[in-house]
């Protein structure tokens, strides 16, 4: 039985075989498929983890991203209204840091909400893209400075921009982006911008007339603004003259329609000296009187006859009577007559008539005998004879004067200011004439040229020519002229010829020539020249009681205008100033608060360095940053400060934006420098040279520039040295024009050098209204004065991340 | 241990690998770019960020000063009446030694 359950050995281990195969593919199938799961499972687990891990990240990313975009949508927006859009909160809020008439400085810090819950509308629009993202945005300004000078309004401060971002709907997820930003103010503007001219030191040019200068003010007549020019007299040339003053020619054509000149000469016709009616035709004709009068010698007051006994008019009239009865005397005696004499050999002469006369009783040997008795060389004071024609002349003197201007009396055109030829007649030739003075100078040239105290008496006083045009191109616009400035204009006067008889012992007719009244210095005394007169000369306004040809030098400038001037004076009140007085009213000093007794040699203007927009150690950087590519665009942000010069702005044509430009060390080149936007725009430029000078491009003719160019030396103020003075080189150019102000030490128009304009040049300024003052309304549109310049770095820089937002 | 659990060992393996290839492959991950060289840009020194040039279409030249039908002039400012007092420009001058020089 055994065997039958037996199986064949070889059929059951094949058997076995298969069976073993069959468990072990199974085995291997069950394993793939167990490690596929595995690794299908660990997949799955894997990239859920990763996928949300990944898309928390990315909406972080994305929010973060989101949050920057905004914070830099809100800084572009603060940026692109902040001083170009007046109409706009942010343009309004950021000025409301600044004191107003009705509001006084803010107690800092001031904080400002600039926008608050504000959603930018650009990040917006990229954030809809897929997502539904919520962003709001705030930001503001915080003020913590104000400049620690008076007469700078500036602040300090900053911004803070925060910007969230979060998705609607998934609020655990918000990301808040906060960056802050520096903020400098500006109120750019300053007690000098009501001057259109401002010069301190002393300047020969003011009467030049090759060279000439004009001045434009604002024309605003009736309102209290107006323009100021201060004329100052630093480092006037050495002389004992007590007045060192500035001296402006008045010129007919120029100044016969201003209401002062009328004012002062009681009209604006032309009258010429009477001449008497024998004279003949050809006789030179003295036309260029703006009053014209006289008076008997009698009525004049303060002199008398017997200052004339040394006069050579007087003298040699009677020396002609006397030798003509000597003469006489001798033909009766029948003896030859002799040669003319004067004085002592005139007694002689008498003697020998008298002698050989022998009639006591004769009126010819009594003139003689008269003669012989009282003469005393060439002195005939006590010789009653001549008392007789002192007599007759102080009843037969007429004193005729007038008044004209210095281009009527010199050739002002001409680099000698020689003679007019209407002035070589006696009548004519008090002031200018050759012969009346010395040297190759007429009386009044060759009286301040002399030296005394081993300088000329007064350079200044001999300048003669035309003055600038202040008043404008057209002489219509009023200017309020500080410094010591005088008008001058110039006296003729003469004692006029007459014929009379004259009750010798034997009357006789005599002519006493003209006498020139010639000019002599106020200081030397003794003469009838300088011994004032009871009467009154003057036609109007001033005082003139000399009878000498002189200038009348003592009037204001101002008054040249003719009316009260309306101005705000130092403290800001609105008065009127009475140029139409006597003595001159002038002004000495550039306006200033009550109290404050600046001088002009250290006005400027001073600046808190941390108040400043741009710093840069070089114009070279300055000019990378500012005028960047082909150079000609400069674009303006504040105050500017640079180190060290030269700044060469010659080739840069326009600017755009509002700033100043403060150079503490070196000059600027300028050629044409203008808007790139037209006015009206809030758009200027100020540039302030600390220690420099204004140097215009040589290779540009007829230059234009538009600004505020300021060139007054600090540290030291004041200086002699030409070296340290702050001045405008012009390079001989021929027109230059300033559409701002210009303020400087020094001021050449002539120089050596080519740093005077050329001949026949003008340098014509003309006050911008919007540098005169910037808040100026111009048809219509009010102009910013304010600037703010926001940084472009962010200072700081954060983020939060969080939820709660939904 | 006998060869046929070699193989099926090794076939475990390369099935593995198989798949963890194909799942490499089809599941999109990040590849491996080809390293580039960086170029080295010498950071020796901060330079301001210049601006870009900025196209100006044109640069008109006026050359007129112009002139305005109505000007009107608000009151002045305050501080335009204050005047900087000598001791004014002498901090300034101390200013532009100490705090001027630091901005160097």
């Amino acid at each position: 039985m055994l065997e039958l359950f037996k199986l064949p050995e070889k059929i059951s281990e094949s058997k076995m075989r298969i069976a073993d195969r069959r468990g072990f593919i199974l085995y291997i199938v069950i394993t793939v498929l167990l490690g596929l799961a595995i690794m299908a499972f660990a997949l799955n687990t894997f990239k859920t983890g990763a996928v949300t891990q990944l898309s928390r990240n990315v909406d972080q990313n994305r929010l973060a991203l989101l949050a920057q975009s905004a914070n830099s949508e809100v800084i572009a927006m603060l940026k692109s209204q902040v001083n170009l859009n007046p109409s706009s909160q942010t343009f309004a809020k950021f000025r409301s840091v600044f004191p107003t008439a009705g509001s006084p400085p803010p107690a800092l810090p001031v904080t400002v909400d600039l926008i608050s819950n504000f959603e930018p509308q650009k990040t917006v629009q990229l954030a809809k893209v897929g997502y539904n993202l919520k962003i709001r945005s705030s930001a503001v300004l915080t003020v913590f400075r104000r400049s620690s000078l008076n007469s700078m309004s500036a602040y300090n401060g900053y911004i803070d921009v925060i910007s969230k971002a979060w998705r609607e709907g998934a609020g655990e997820i918000t990301m808040e982006a906060h960056e802050r930003r520096d903020v400098r103010l500006i109120d750019l503007r300053h007690t000098l911008d009501k001057y259109a001219l401002f010069v301190k030191n002393y300047s020969n040019d003011y009467n030049n007339t090759s060279r000439r200068l004009i001045v434009d003010g604002i024309k605003n007549v009736g309102t209290h603004d107006i323009s100021r020019i201060f004329i100052g007299t630093d480092n006037y040339p050495t002389c004992v003259d007590p007045r060192k003053d500035l001296w402006f020619d008045i010129y007919y054509d120029d100044h016969k329609d201003l209401q002062g000149f009328a004012q002062i000469f009681g009209g604006n016709n032309l009258k010429e000296f009477p001449l008497a009616a024998e004279t003949p035709a050809d006789y030179p004709k003295f036309n260029r009187l703006f009053f014209e009068s006289n008076k008997p010698f009698t009525s004049l007051g303060g002199v008398s006859v017997g200052m004339f006994v040394m006069n050579k008019q007087v003298t040699n009239e009677y020396e002609r009577v006397i030798n003509f009865a000597a003469d006489a005397c001798m033909t009766a005696a029948g003896v030859a007559t002799e040669p003319y004499r004067v004085a002592a050999a005139l007694k002689t002469k008498c003697q020998k008539a008298i002698q050989k006369l022998g009639n006591p009783n004769a009126y010819a040997q009594m003139m003689c005998q008269d003669f012989v008795d009282k003469a005393a060389g060439g002195n005939y004071a006590n010789c009653e004879e001549f008392k007789k024609l002192l007599v007759t002349c102080q009843q037969n003197w007429t004193y005729r004067w007038g008044y004209t201007d210095a281009a009527s009396l010199w050739k002002v055109d001409t680099p000698g200011r020689a003679p007019q030829d209407s002035t070589m007649p006696d009548r004519y030739a008090g002031l200018s004439n050759i012969s009346m003075g010395s040297g190759n100078y007429g009386p009044y040239m060759s009286e301040y040229r002399e030296v005394s105290g081993g300088a000329q008496y007064n350079p200044e006083r001999w300048h003669v020519g035309v003055m600038q045009q202040f008043y404008g191109s057209d002489n219509d616009t009023p200017v309020l002229i500080e410094g010591k400035a005088y008008m001058r204009f110039f006296k003729l006067a003469y004692l006029d010829e007459f014929t009379a008889t004259v009750p010798f012992f034997n009357p006789a007719p005599v002519n006493i020539r003209v006498i020139t009244s010639k000019y002599l210095r106020k200081d030397k005394t003794g003469s009838f020249l300088t011994t004032p007169l009871t009467a009154e000369l003057a036609s109007n306004l001033y005082s003139d009681k000399l009878m000498k040809s002189r200038a009348i030098d003592d009037l204001s400038l101002n008054s040249l205008w003719g009316e009260k001037i309306k101005c705000y004076n130092g403290d800001g009140q609105q008065v009127e100033y009475d140029p139409m007085q006597y003595p001159a009213p002038i002004i000495e000093k550039p306006a200033q608060p009550a109290g404050s007794n600046v001088p002009a040699t250290r006005f400027g203007r001073a600046v808190d360095f941390r108040n400043a927009s741009w710093n840069y150690v070089s114009s070279t950087d300055f000019l990378a940053e500012r005028a960047p590519g082909d150079g000609k665009l400069l674009y303006l942000d504040g105050f500017m400060y640079i180190m060290a010069g030269d700044l060469d702005l010659s080739g840069v044509t326009h600017f755009q934006g509002k700033g100043l430009i403060y150079i503490a060390r070196g000059n600027c080149r300028l050629g044409n420098l203008e808007r790139l936007n037209d006015q009206p725009t809030s758009d200027s430029l100020r540039i302030y040279l600390r220690q420099g000078d204004f140097i215009i491009n040589p290779a540009v003719d007829d230059v234009v520039i538009e600004g505020s160019l300021t060139a007054f030396y600090d540290d030291p103020q004041g200086s002699s040295d030409p070296l340290q003075q702050g001045s405008i080189i012009l390079s001989d150019r021929t027109r230059v024009t300033i559409y701002g102000n210009l303020l400087v030490d020094s001021l050449d128009l002539e120089a050596s050098g080519n740093s005077g304009l050329a001949e026949n040049g003008v340098l014509h300024i003309i006050h911008d209204p919007a540098v005169y003052n910037a808040a100026v309304t111009l048809n219509g549109t009010p102009l910013d004065p304010y600037h703010v310049s926001i940084g472009p770095v962010k200072t700081s820089f954060s983020f939060r991340a969080g939820g709660e937002e939904s | 241990m006998d060869n046929a659990r070699w193989i099926v060992v090794l076939s475990v393996i390369l099935s593995m690998m198989v798949t963890l290839t194909l799942l490499k492959r089809y599941a999109g991950g990040p590849r491996l770019e080809t390293p580039t060289t960086v170029e080295n840009v010498a950071q020796t020194e901060s330079a301001r960020p210049a601006e870009q040039n900025r196209s100006v279409i044109s640069l008109p030249s006026r050359r007129e000063i112009p002139r305005f039908g109505q000007v009107s002039f608000p009151k002045p400012a305050v501080h335009t009446f204050s005047v900087d007092q000598p001791r004014d420009f002498d901090k300034m001058n101390e200013s532009i030694k100490n705090e001027g020089a630091l901005i160097r």
